[in-house]
């Protein structure tokens, strides 16, 4: 692959003490994400994917091992210095959206909006994602898979290099999930972003440019797509 | 049990919101029971004091009244008693204390106990056996170290007598003793009360067989305003100074007046605090039932009934309440002594045993658990309507009403998105924001209240020894003497710059029914050192030849203002003089009246005298010392030591001062910390979204502090109107003639309770910084909504 490696993933462990009991979410993870690609990471609940996603995103610390964004360590950085990092590099997406339910769609998108001195617009933002007769209703006033689009644009808002989303569908119905992918295809290409979804529907993986298989807190393959498929064509 | 074990571990998990339930639950139980305890100990003590003692119903003070006339005063109906001592202030030698001036009231009694009709309380020692005995004020007494045999030596009438100390005492009419009512504390090692036996005192004082001080007792179902009238008409003829009921007995008002507040304090503050830790309960409660919407289901699924959940709920209220009562009788039991004890520091008189009395205990714990289960069931009273499935779902979002920004529109150019969302948890948490702003206002005007206690009793000071009192000190002398020869002998003196002199009688000043008993001070025209300084316009007034003017406690009392006419009478006047109210002064201390001396000379129907100096010295202490003995000079008063006395006297009234804003402080931080916390609770995922959008932990807590210093904002002005409502309360109920309370609240007064309202604020989000730091981003986030 002929594209600029951003972020780097080297020999990652996660150990929880839950009382008595050691988990091992995560024994030795290896991946590396691209400027622009679309990846996807998919394993069965409990197998560590989430981890990884928050390990990368920065507000979760691994046991072990290290993660290398554009050539600085994650890991060594103070808590102002993470909170820069997140706020300068990563989007996140959730699966329950997170919307702050005091502030309408349009603030909403704001709020990320504004710690970012290249920002993306917000009109163009509630346009992309066909929301913008709605910029002024708040959460409550929206349904799910319109507030998760307003997650998504609020994730990109900022102009971060990567988004991350944590089963971005796994709140939604089938429309209005690939509704939601739709999106986040259309940011990646339109803006160029690395976007990298967990997700447990394995449908998903076939509109990615790699999939990651975890399981047991290991990437047991990766897959390379070929010809990564539309949204619209994923088969639910 | 297993439900109990719940609610333990849910109260421990937030221990510091109910820890500060709990403070406020214990402050409410504790004022409760300490100060009805102390107050219903002081007033049993008091009654019993003033029955077996026999204390008076009416009180007169007369020039002479011979023995012989008493029996003819009985004699009008309505007067069931009549007695009469003699009263007189004497100097005392104080071998330690040469340099002080040192007085006795000295009070005649018989030396026959079984005849006694008014009683002294002997507190310690013996009582009187012979006309040398003297009996001594009990502070006085413990103060110089007096015991048994000792011997004092007291002037009387420019001779020195020995007299041997029998004991000490207490006297029903002096549990708060002042020299006049224009002084403000009671220094009581320097003026006390001693009695002694009447045919010595009359000898000593060649008045045999007569007084010059009766007091009264009403037979039955008579008052004071059925024999005023003849009393006060039969008394003319023996030189009528004054003549009160027992409602105007200065100690006796005084203690009143501090059993009357202690008593609406010993409610209000109570049910304050209970009420605002209830309110505390009743949101936390509201929050914990949303937090355990799916619990509540679950538990309902399998079968619990609704009343055993809604109980379950409502233990987290009593078992606040509960520990409340039990921390706040402890500290009630621990401190009730020292509490008493702070009365009778103040109020002389005796005071049994104290018993504990246990139904001050009941019903402040009544009030803290009945007010603790009240706040947690209106809180989860809605558990009872939540079916167990529509409870295992998350909560429907509320419908959204008119915003804030339609209603504000300048408010989206002012405002980014963060400030909205502080402006927007305002509006929709309306009960919440409410509570808040209602602790605040509370808390406010209580820190401007005790702001202004500091700054009032400051002013007072600060202007009656800047503007007021010019001069560094005053000779008083025994008795009146020409202008001129006074003036000149106390300008030959070398350590005296500058003098005037001032004539000052006592006199009865009435408005129709109207009376008052007061000083009349006489200043000489175009006087510099004592001004006539009125504290609310900060002007000087000038003396008007044509009338009297009259001080505005006094204006207040006889019902007159500027312009009216009012009566006054004195045996030192030829004739009663009926004269125009000229000037009202505002002043804070005292309530004479004052005239020009020139005319008061020609009222008394003498050439101008005076009967004291106020003098310009850088020598005060040498003056006194070469006047400490002279017979003509009652006593030398330096303005500094004064003021030293003063402060002093402010040391302990400066405690309670901090006290109190420390509670006041306390509550303000239990309200905006609580309703923080729970406010935090809820909104955790909204921060915690936040954080991992990348804003720093000071930006989060920006949001929470700006919604809280706004809400400061209103509650500080609301409270100023609050503030001043409850210093009128405050003038309405003060009715001491010492003082007058302020009507208006200084600026400082008002900076004073803001600083306090921020203070707590500040405390309040830095400890939120604490909570937003550990917020677990990962595990927030990945609950459900």
């Amino acid at each position: 692959m002929d594209k600029e490696k951003i972020l780097e993933v080297h020999d990652l462990t996660k150990e929880y003490q839950m009382g008595e009991v050691v988990v091992h979410a995560l024994r030795g993870v290896n991946m590396e994400l691209y400027a622009g690609e679309f990846v996807v990471i998919l394993g069965p609940s409990g197998s560590g994917k989430s981890t990884i996603l928050n390990i990368i995103g920065g507000i979760d610390t691994p046991t072990k091992g290290k993660v290398n964004y554009k050539g600085t360590e994650i890991g060594d950085l103070d808590e102002k210095a993470l909170t820069k990092y997140r706020r300068e590099a990563i989007g996140f997406v959730f699966q329950f959206y997170n919307l702050v339910p005091n502030l309408t769609a349009r603030e909403n998108i704001l709020l990320a909006s504004e710690l970012s001195d290249e920002a993306i617009s917000v009109d163009d933002l509630l346009k992309e994602i066909e929301l913008e007769d709605r910029g002024n209703h708040f959460p409550s006033q929206l349904s799910g898979g319109q507030q998760q689009r307003v997650a998504i644009a609020r994730a990109v808002a900022k102009n971060p290099a990567i988004l991350l989303c944590d089963e971005p569908t796994g709140a939604l119905d089938v429309t209005t999930g690939i509704g939601a992918l739709k999106v986040l295809r259309s940011f990646n290409r339109n803006y160029k972003k690395t976007v990298a979804i967990i997700t447990h529907n394995k449908s998903i993986g076939d509109m990615a440019d790699r999939v990651f298989y975890v399981k047991d807190g290991v990437i047991e393959k990766v897959i390379v797509n070929a010809h990564p498929m539309n949204p619209e064509e994923v088969n639910w | 049990m297993i439900l109990f074990k719940k609610a333990i571990r849910s109260m421990l998990r937030h221990k510091k919101a109910y820890i500060s339930c709990i403070v406020l639950m214990a402050l409410g139980v504790w004022t409760y029971a300490t100060m009805n305890t102390a107050l219903f100990e002081i007033e049993k003590g008091k009654d019993g004091y003033y029955n077996e003692q026999r204390l008076g119903d009416a009180f007169a003070s007369v020039a002479q009244i011979p023995k012989t006339a008493l029996p003819y005063l009985e004699a009008i109906e309505g007067i069931a008693q009549v007695d009469g001592r003699v009263v007189e202030t004497f100097r005392v030698i104080m071998p330690d204390h040469p340099d002080d001036v040192i007085k006795l009231k000295t009070i005649s009694t018989i030396m026959d106990t079984n005849n006694r009709r008014l009683n002294a309380y002997v507190r310690e020692g013996n009582d009187l056996g012979s006309i040398e005995d003297i009996l001594i004020g009990h502070d006085f007494y413990q103060a110089y170290e007096f015991e048994p045999g000792d011997r004092v030596t007291l002037i009387i009438r420019q001779r020195t007598y020995d007299f041997t100390v029998q004991g000490s005492i207490y006297s029903p009419e002096y549990v708060y003793i002042v020299e006049n009512l224009n002084e403000f504390f009671s220094d009581t090692t320097k003026y006390n009360i001693a009695y002694m036996d009447e045919v010595a005192l009359m000898s000593l004082l060649g008045m045999e067989g007569l007084y010059n001080d009766l007091s009264f007792s009403f037979e039955e179902g008579y008052e004071y305003d059925d024999v005023k009238n003849e009393l006060e008409h039969a008394l003319k003829k023996y030189g009528l100074i004054e003549l009160y009921e027992r409602d105007d007995l200065f100690s006796y008002l005084m203690l009143e007046e501090e059993i009357s507040s202690g008593r609406s304090m010993s409610t209000t503050f109570p049910m304050t605090f209970v009420a605002m830790a209830a309110v505390v309960l009743y949101l936390m409660l509201k929050r914990i039932i949303e937090q355990d919407r799916t619990q509540i289901g679950t538990l309902k699924a399998f079968g619990y009934a609704n009343t055993t959940i809604l109980y379950h709920y409502i233990f987290y209220g009593f078992v606040t309440g509960l520990i409340g009562t039990i921390v706040g009788i402890l500290i009630s039991m621990a401190s009730i002594g020292p509490y008493i004890q702070f009365y009778l520091d103040y109020y002389k008189m005796p005071i049994g045993t104290v018993v504990t009395d246990y139904r001050y205990y009941y019903v402040g714990g009544f009030m803290s658990i009945i007010g603790g289960s009240v706040g947690a069931y209106f809180g989860a009273k809605n558990v009872v309507k939540l079916k167990p499935a529509e409870a295992m779902r998350p909560k429907a979002p509320r419908p959204i009403k008119k915003d804030i920004t339609q209603m504000l529109p300048f408010l989206k150019h002012i405002l980014n998105s963060r400030g909205f969302m502080a402006v927007r948890n305002i509006t929709r948490n309306k009960i919440r924001s409410g509570f808040v702003v209602l602790g605040i206002v509370f808390s406010y005007s209580m820190m401007v209240m005790i702001g202004m206690m500091n700054g009032f009793v400051d002013m007072m000071f600060y202007n009656q020894f800047t503007h007021v009192l010019k001069y560094d000190g005053e000779i008083v002398l025994n008795e009146s003497v020409p202008y001129a020869q006074g003036v000149q002998s106390a300008m030959a003196m070398e350590q005296v710059d500058y003098v005037e002199g001032l004539l000052t009688l006592p006199v009865m000043i009435s408005n129709g029914f109207k009376k008052s008993g007061t000083h009349l001070v006489g200043i000489k025209e175009g006087n510099y050192l004592y001004k006539l300084y009125d504290d609310e316009r900060h002007i000087n007034l000038k003396l008007n030849k044509d009338g009297v003017i009259l001080g505005s406690i006094l204006a207040k009392n006889l019902e007159v203002k500027k312009g009216d006419r009012v009566l006054i009478s004195s045996p030192y006047l030829s004739q009663d003089q009926e004269l125009y109210v000229t000037e009202v002064v505002s002043q804070s201390i005292g309530s004479s009246a004052y005239m020009d001396l020139s005319l008061l000379g020609e009222l008394t129907g003498q050439d101008m005298k005076l009967n004291s100096l106020i003098v310009q010295s850088g020598d005060m202490d040498g003056i006194r010392k070469e006047l400490l003995y002279s017979g003509s000079v009652s006593k030398v008063e330096s303005k500094d030591k004064t003021l030293e006395l003063y402060e002093t006297m402010l040391g302990s009234y400066d405690f309670m001062i901090v006290v109190l804003q420390f509670i006041a402080i306390i509550i303000g931080f239990t309200i905006i910390y609580n309703t923080a916390v729970i406010s935090l609770s809820e909104r955790s995922r909204e921060y915690a979204t936040l954080r991992v959008l990348g804003l720093h932990i000071k930006e989060v807590k920006e949001i929470m502090s700006f919604e809280y210093w706004i809400l400061c904002f209103v509650g500080i002005i609301l409270g100023i109107p609050f503030a001043r409502v409850l210093n009128q309360g405050l003038i309405n109920a003060i009715e001491v003639d010492a003082f007058a309370w302020p009507s208006k609240i200084p600026t400082s007064a008002f900076l004073i309770g803001a600083a306090g309202c921020m203070l707590a604020v500040a405390f309040a989000n830095l400890t939120s910084v604490k909570a937003i730091k550990k917020l677990d981003l990962v595990e927030v986030l990945k609950e459900r909504e």
